[in-house]
């Protein structure tokens, strides 16, 4: 149990150096390189005076490398500053559209998840026949549609030629769960349709091995031998990659929370961007990075877990 | 005994390139084939837009705006009155740009940091991981529409830094692919023989270890292409891509997006044009990836 309180101290360790460039990297892209912050959100009208006072208050007056050194204290201990655009503190709204997204988020990525090693291990088992070909064939679809595309798509079909889902906006009165309906199936595709070829290729790989071999010719069900023996070993990819799944979720909700104005973290970022507001910008891209790399962590320690074969180090 | 084993082998089996190999390979894979059809076709469309258009696809003509899909019209005319499938016919070129030049830097940046990592391992290998750690650490939609607000306006119509911004982003999978690959390289007798021959590094690793990688990079162009299509319309539909005017199918996707029950078409026709070729570049890398390794053939 000690080496892995060890590993992951170390692994935590490791992301702060990962972390402070992604950091530096943000801090550069938005504010040294296209111009003046303060300049840009003063826009067509701008008088001398107010910009003045604007950048005192945010201390856009000082030289770049002192802005940065004070950006970069804060930001160590997650505090933002304030919005430029609605002066609000950035962790705290980070923190209240934090539960849309987790709603949203979450339960897609799980549901998926289990649907997904389903379908995966139900294709991998009848290789190259019809079920197998079909579900090879939506999954490819549902991989190569852009995200929103299919967004809009659900949306327009189930929303507005049906009437049988709410088309938009965020939970709302004693009906209001249905508002999730919706975005959450989209999302819910996109995790699913993933993790099915992962799964897939990962059981295909497993069912060549001598143990499986074994457990066969002992006369145990398919069934048997397929969830049993050839899952658990099947599962580890799946798990190491927790964190791509989680990177993939989080961009899918930029698209969703934007088509179906769901007012998560996602919204807030891409809001953020096309006002230039850089603490919030900041804050939002600070916030998918630390979920990354704590996915990223709990993936690596569930694997060695599961595969004896792994020794943390 | 041997000898004469030998003599048939070569009998039944004619001499053929490695290319030719793959070639016939891949004919044998019909999708793969229907893809590679459609993609000439969108190449051949691409450079021949503006014979093929039938109107000009930027100049308005209110009277004619919103009108259903006609013989003058093949996918009718959007808002402005322009005709959506001469749009549609010159967003295969931004289509197509963004595809090559995103996929061209992103190929270029991996196969070069990949490359160099994997060789000398070390600290260079190091401090490469630490950039794509970085790079793949950030949310990558926002790394794209911050490279977007970042870069300096280049090229005509200014489009030119949404493609680079995508393929900046995308170069962390083909960085961590070669260094794999040439870790594993670095161990073989070619290398040796290279290296005992008195070639640099550079000259190894360029003249004899990307060569040996071949098939993962053209199967990486098709792929790449694919994913940068979306990329490019997803980012449009946020609004942060292709500068209105242009007829990119994001920007058309985006715009249709308000009218879908009154004019179905302004969003149908680039929405099926941007999937058939997303579809047509991912089946086409599939089948490449197949056609490469016959004996990793999807079981």
């Amino acid at each position: 149990m000690s080496s892995y309180l060890n590993y992951t101290v170390r692994r935590l360790l490791f992301t702060v150096p990962i972390l402070w460039g992604v950091f530096t990297v943000t801090f550069v892209l938005f504010f040294i390189v296209p111009g003046d912050p303060a300049r840009l959100l003063m826009g067509q009208h701008r008088d001398a005076a107010t910009e003045q006072a604007m950048k005192v208050q945010w201390g856009l007056d000082q030289p770049k490398h002192v802005q940065y050194w004070n950006f970069l204290k804060k930001a160590a201990v997650l505090d933002f500053g304030q919005s430029f655009t609605n002066k609000r503190d950035v962790r705290q709204a980070i923190l209240e559209r934090l539960p849309a997204t987790a709603v949203l988020g979450i339960p897609s990525l799980t549901i998926g998840m289990f649907l997904g090693i389903a379908a995966g291990l139900w294709s991998a088992m009848r290789a190259n026949r019809a079920v197998d070909n079909t579900i090879r064939f939506i999954t490819f679809c549902l991989v190569s549609v852009p995200f929103f595309l299919l967004a809009i798509l659900l949306q327009w079909g189930l929303g507005q030629q049906l009437h049988v889902l709410p088309i938009a906006g965020y939970i709302n009165g004693p009906w209001g769960w249905w508002h999730l309906a919706l975005p959450m199936f989209v999302m819910t595709l996109g995790s699913f349709a993933g993790l099915t070829r992962l799964t897939r290729t990962a059981v295909l790989e497993v069912l060549t091995q001598d143990y499986i071999r074994t457990a066969k010719a002992k006369g145990l069900p398919e069934l048997v031998v397929v969830v049993r023996h050839a899952l658990k070993n099947a599962m580890i990819p799946l798990v190491t990659s927790l964190s791509v799944s989680v990177a993939a979720t989080l961009t899918g909700a930029f698209f969703v929370e934007t088509v179906f104005a769901w007012p998560g973290v996602g919204l807030l970022a891409v809001d953020a961007i096309n006002n230039r507001d850089f603490p919030t910008i900041m804050g939002t891209v600070m916030f998918g990075a630390v979920l990354f790399v704590l996915a990223d962590i709990v993936g690596d320690l569930l694997t060695a877990y599961m595969d004896p074969r792994i020794t943390l180090k | 005994m041997a000898q004469v084993a030998e003599e048939n082998l070569h009998a039944r089996r004619p001499r053929r390139s490695y290319w030719r190999d793959v070639w016939l390979r891949l004919r044998r894979n019909k999708l793969a084939m229907v893809s590679l059809v459609y993609v000439v076709l969108l190449g051949g469309v691409a450079l021949a837009a503006p014979l093929v258009q039938r109107h000009d696809p930027i100049v308005q003509d209110l009277e004619q705006a919103t009108q259903a899909p006609s013989r003058t019209h093949l996918f009718g005319t959007d808002l402005y009155g322009r005709d959506i499938f001469s749009r549609v016919v010159h967003g295969t070129r931004i289509a197509l740009i963004v595809g090559i030049i995103a996929t061209a830097v992103a190929i270029v940046i991996g196969v070069t940091f990949g490359g160099i990592a994997g060789y000398f391992g070390g600290f260079v290998d190091q401090a490469v991981i630490f950039v794509y750690s970085v790079v793949a650490t950030f949310p990558s939609l926002l790394f794209i529409l911050a490279l977007t607000n970042a870069l300096p306006p280049v090229g005509e119509p200014k489009l030119f830094k949404v493609y680079l911004a995508i393929g900046l982003s995308s170069w962390v999978g083909m960085c961590r692919l070669t260094r794999n690959l040439f870790r594993s390289f670095r161990e073989q007798e070619y290398v040796l023989a290279a290296r005992a021959l008195g070639a640099g590094p550079l000259r190894i690793i360029f003249g004899h270890m990307v060569p040996n990688m071949t098939g993962f990079i053209v199967v990486a162009i098709a792929g790449g292409i694919a994913g940068a299509i979306a990329a490019e319309a997803g980012i449009s539909f946020l609004g942060f891509g292709v500068a209105p005017p242009n007829p990119s199918w994001g920007v058309m996707v985006s715009d249709g997006r308000s009218y879908l029950q009154a004019a179905w078409w302004m969003i149908v026709c680039p929405a099926v044009a941007t999937l058939l070729a997303v579809f047509a570049f991912n089946l086409l890398a599939d089948g490449l990836r197949d056609a490469f390794d016959p004996r990793h053939e999807t079981v």
